[in-house]
């Protein structure tokens, strides 16, 4: 990814609260080949207003026991600066995970990067599309991918987010367990409240386009070969005044491993 | 139910300003200026969670 940037005569570099020795480390361990930054003491986060002071408060809410090293976290996000240094994207997004990896967060948010050739499957009638794609076409062990999917709506039609109203199918995504894949909570963009028309009742729902990104972790070791995700994506579309059955729809993305960089992938020495 | 989403527009360097100046050590232990180093390029400043995790 960043030799692709490189090409493309884009700099990178990321930043953290990690001291030198811990970004050295990584960088030996990952082949890293861009400016790793330490901000240690989190001052430049302070300084640039990117302190996250609710990190414990948030991670309250999905069960996440507060931890000493959540103190100094910054919001994780990109900025993309044109030539003469102004900024002319950003994209940050709320994360409750503690492992989201600086290459995670770039691919989820950019389209100067090429994305794997993505899948896509339409509903009977039209009423949903779903296109799934990964940050990228390889991964290498111990990297976390991500699995985006937009789901794109037809105009007055929604799809239902949890809490869903009884009866109810509400979105979401799964994948086909793989040995030594581990996938996250899938982070979608917050639904908007909507009321059925004659029904003194509210539910969350999605319009328009939905993009919402899982994360996939690949830890078996080294070695493991190329995979095909499956995933399928459950939701039910309602109009204004009428719903569908529940449906689903199914896509297959291709992800290739690749060695680190400098080295080589193992070769099997038996059939298992 | 999730938290009210926070307004990234307001947090942190805004579209359409310059981005500040930053000048930190890398892994190697040099102080890197961003801006400096970039040059003429376009950049991608990621911030992002600890590496050891």
């Amino acid at each position: 990814m960043a030799e692709k940037l490189r090409e493309s005569g884009v700099a990178l570099f990321a930043l953290s609260y990690d001291s030198v020795d811990v970004l050295r480390i990584f960088t030996e361990k990952h082949g890293i080949t861009f400016p790793l930054l330490s901000d240690g003491g989190s001052h430049v986060i302070r300084q640039l207003g990117l302190h996250n002071e609710r990190v414990a408060e948030d991670h309250a809410v999905y069960g996440i026991a507060a931890n000493p090293r959540h103190v100094g976290l910054p919001y994780p996000g990109v900025f993309v600066l044109d030539q003469d240094g102004t900024i002319v994207q950003k994209r940050f997004h709320e994360s409750y995970r503690v492992r989201d990896t600086g290459a995670g967060v770039i691919a989820q948010t950019l389209d100067l990067l090429e994305s794997s050739d993505g899948a896509g499957a339409v509903d009977e009638g039209g009423a949903v599309s779903v296109r799934g794609w990964l940050d990228s076409p390889t991964y290498v062990w111990f990297q976390r991918l991500h699995l985006n999917v937009e789901v794109v709506m037809a105009p007055g039609v929604h799809i239902y987010d949890q809490p869903v109203p009884r009866g109810f199918v509400p979105l979401s995504i799964g994948v086909e367990p793989i040995d030594g894949l581990e996938v996250g909570t899938v982070s979608w963009p917050s639904p908007r409240l909507f009321r059925m028309d004659g029904l003194d009742e509210t539910f969350w729902v999605h319009e328009g386009t939905a993009r919402g990104a899982l994360p996939l972790t690949f830890m078996g070791a080294p070695g493991a070969g190329d995979h095909v995700i499956r995933v399928t994506v459950a939701y039910q579309a309602c109009s204004a005044s009428v719903c569908l059955v529940p449906s689903s729809l199914r896509l297959e993305l291709p992800v290739k491993e690749m060695a680190l960089v400098g080295r080589e992938l193992p070769r099997p020495t038996s059939t298992t | 139910m999730p938290l009210p989403p926070r307004d990234f527009t307001t947090i942190g360097p805004k579209l359409g300003e310059r981005f500040p100046d930053v000048r930190l050590p890398d892994q190697t232990g040099q102080v890197v200026d961003l801006h400096a180093a970039r040059g003429r390029q376009r950049a991608l400043v990621v911030f992002h969670r600890s590496a050891e995790w």
